[in-house]
């Protein structure tokens, strides 16, 4: 276990809590008392917790069906693809806590705007950056290899794109979570055989491929693909 | 000795390749943002050229270099210059936070990192700022509210002509326009409050208010009672109110598309730029966009629907409400509409790129309707073969239709979602 600071030492930073019956996702919260979203704080064993919603954060989906092994730690770094108005991001910050660091790369100005008010300006391990995932060269804020890149970009070459950031910024062994968005890489093709299409191109690259996980009924004809890079 | 340049959030520096020897600049206190920008846009700054003369005296002869703008600068400064590679510059940027630390500008890597991200905090925030400021985002606003209060407006209007016509029925069969309908309503309330020297000054033609009298003299319709002809006036007067607002949006969408994409407005016209403009999501975007994109542009449901199905695909989206496209006989318009979107994408691209006026688009494409009106003057003989094959393929409406009203009914049956969306078609 990583040295922790702060609020919440030692605490488990991810836990499965009963709520109305059902299990549910909560994460420490590193900015006690602040809210992102909306979302529920509840408090576990005298620390504050956000309650992490699937339907709102993709990677909540994916654990609640199934993700083994999630690559994201305490003390870990994080390239973030499609950081939108950092929902997911804050659920990433609040994992790899103050010792971490998100690196949250978005390009859309109205929601980059959101983001930087709501979470990166709050939460001192988010780094935000501007910029076209497209062009991995010119994020010059990010200041070494990362061990997880998280890709969430609705773009019909995102999986070009999150090899493309692989490549340059994530250290050897590191891995690599992929949301698919089926309909938008292709409307017409059948989703699982897009799934496959993509996981080949990851493979390819020098990625094993741990889990493939659809994310219905959070999201419809979307899936994560958890990969682990072993060239 | 060659020497690395190195742009960080805290300063620049000059290394070797071992990452030893390093001569570095820092920035002064609040100025770093704006330095960076400026380093970063090829400009040889003072402190830029002094930390270049330092390492010369330091024993470095040339110079490597990343930023492509900066090269041609430091070159023409009179410095030996070659350019840096991605894999060199990665090197560097991994070891960036130890460098500083190395550099004497931070005691340690973690306060390296807390100085990262309060530059990149504030570098976003100026990002974003700039482009908040982009003028098309202003062109895109405006068209968007034009086209919801034109919405408002269009059922206030109606709203007003139903609940009058209780009192006045004959009234709408007279008036066509809803502005002048509204108008008479807000000016005269009851039918008999009605005069002839009153609708002279609205400047209705003498005949009109000739009709207007004898059927207000001899209206089937109710009385009203003090109360409900407040409430109509309420809403009357609102949409004359309304109907300035709306007209005085229209102006601004024509004034700032003029000046932001003359050309556009100029083959387009105004309105209809504007909505391509919001659509596509800036200027930027519409120039980047290919011809046969713009040419549906607004008929998305349809298209996918056609990719989806093999079903026909649409002719025309937003573009269908261009007079020249809607004014034409059926089989002409898809001709018309891939012209008109391919002269639009031209124009799109001068106005983003060159931001100059050109002469001759419109006469060029107006030249060419013509062409196309003679051309295909008569509507197309139907089908020798019916197409069975491809009725197999259609979806969607195509079922319940297919054999109905004749082959060339059908094959023109499809501008839906365009026509949809038209709304009432003010100018």
């Amino acid at each position: 276990m990583e040295e922790t600071r702060g609020a919440g030492a030692g605490k488990a930073r991810l836990r499965r809590v009963k709520a109305e019956g059902e299990d549910k996702l909560a994460t420490l919260n590193l900015t006690p008392g602040l809210k992102v979203y909306g979302e529920r704080l509840i408090e576990v064993d005298a620390a504050e917790y956000r309650m992490w919603d699937p339907v709102r954060s993709k990677l909540a989906a994916a654990l609640l069906k199934g993700l083994k092994n999630l690559p994201i730690h305490e003390g870990g770094k994080v390239l973030y693809l499609g950081a939108s108005t950092g929902t997911t991001v804050s659920h990433v910050s609040d994992l790899l806590g103050e010792s971490g660091v998100v690196f949250a790369v978005e390009v859309a100005p109205r929601v980059a705007r959101e983001f930087l008010e709501q979470v990166a300006s709050k939460r001192s391990n988010v780094i935000p950056i501007v910029e076209d995932a497209r062009r991995p060269e010119r994020y010059r804020s990010v200041f070494s290899k990362v061990d997880v890149v998280y890709c969430d970009i609705a773009q019909p070459d995102q999986t070009e794109i999150a090899l493309l950031n692989c490549r340059r910024h994530l250290s050897a062994g590191g891995s690599l979570l992929l949301i698919i968005k089926a309909r938008s890489i292709d409307v017409l093709k059948d989703p699982d055989r897009v799934f496959k299409e993509e996981g080949d191109k990851i493979e390819a690259a020098g990625f094993k491929i741990n889990q493939l996980i659809r994310l219905d009924p959070f999201d419809k004809d979307h899936a994560l693909i958890s990969a682990v890079w072993t060239e | 000795m060659k020497g690395r340049l190195f742009l960080t959030e805290v300063g620049v520096m000059v290394l070797d390749k071992p990452m030893e020897t390093i001569v570095a600049k820092r920035f002064p206190e609040g100025e770093a943002l704006q330095l960076y920008k400026r380093i970063e846009s090829g400009e040889m700054i003072p402190l830029l050229k002094t930390l270049l003369a330092e390492a010369v005296e330091k024993g470095f002869d040339s110079f490597q270099i990343y930023e492509e703008s900066l090269l041609k600068a430091a070159a023409d400064a009179g410095f030996q210059v070659s350019s840096l590679s991605d894999h060199e510059v990665e090197r560097m940027q991994g070891r960036k936070t130890a460098l500083m630390v190395q550099a004497g500008w931070v005691k340690d890597e973690e306060e390296a990192q807390k100085v990262i991200r309060d530059f990149a905090l504030k570098h976003s925030s100026l990002k974003l700022r700039e482009m908040a400021a982009k003028p098309d985002l202003q062109v895109i606003q405006s068209v968007q509210a034009l086209d919801e209060f034109d919405r408002t407006l269009n059922n206030v209007e109606a709203r007003v002509r139903e609940w009058y016509g209780l009192h006045f029925p004959e009234l709408d069969r007279i008036l066509d326009s809803p502005e002048s309908y509204v108008n008479l309503v807000a000016k005269f309330g009851r039918r008999d409050s009605i005069t002839k020297e009153g609708l002279e000054k609205l400047d209705f033609p003498a005949e009109k208010i000739e009709k207007i009298l004898s059927s207000a003299e001899r209206s089937r319709g109710s009385d009203l009672r003090d109360e409900d002809l407040q409430r109509i006036l309420d809403l009357a007067e609102e949409a004359v109110r309304m109907s300035g607002i709306r007209d005085r949006l229209n102006k601004h969408v024509e004034q700032t598309m003029s000046q932001i994409a003359p050309n556009v407005t100029a083959v387009a016209g105004a309105t209809i730029g504007a909505r391509l403009i919001a659509k596509a999501g800036g200027l930027d975007k519409l120039a980047r966009r290919p011809a046969s994109t713009i040419q549906v542009l607004g008929a998305e449901k349809a298209l996918f629907r056609a990719l989806r199905t093999g079903a026909r695909p649409p002719k025309h989206g937003i573009l269908f409400q261009h007079q020249a496209v809607h004014a034409a006989p059926r089989w002409q318009r898809g001709k018309i509409a891939r012209s008109l979107a391919a002269k639009i994408a031209i124009a799109a691209r001068i106005d983003f790129y060159r931001g100059t006026s050109e002469s001759g688009l419109k006469e060029n494409l107006d030249k060419r309707f013509e062409e196309i009106r003679q051309k295909y003057s008569e509507p197309p003989a139907p089908t020798a073969q019916p197409r069975f094959e491809r009725e197999e393929r259609r979806g969607g409406r195509g079922g319940e239709r297919r054999w109905q009203g004749g082959r060339n009914k059908r094959r023109w049956g499809r501008q839906g979602e365009a026509q949809k969306g038209q709304g009432r078609g003010r100018r």
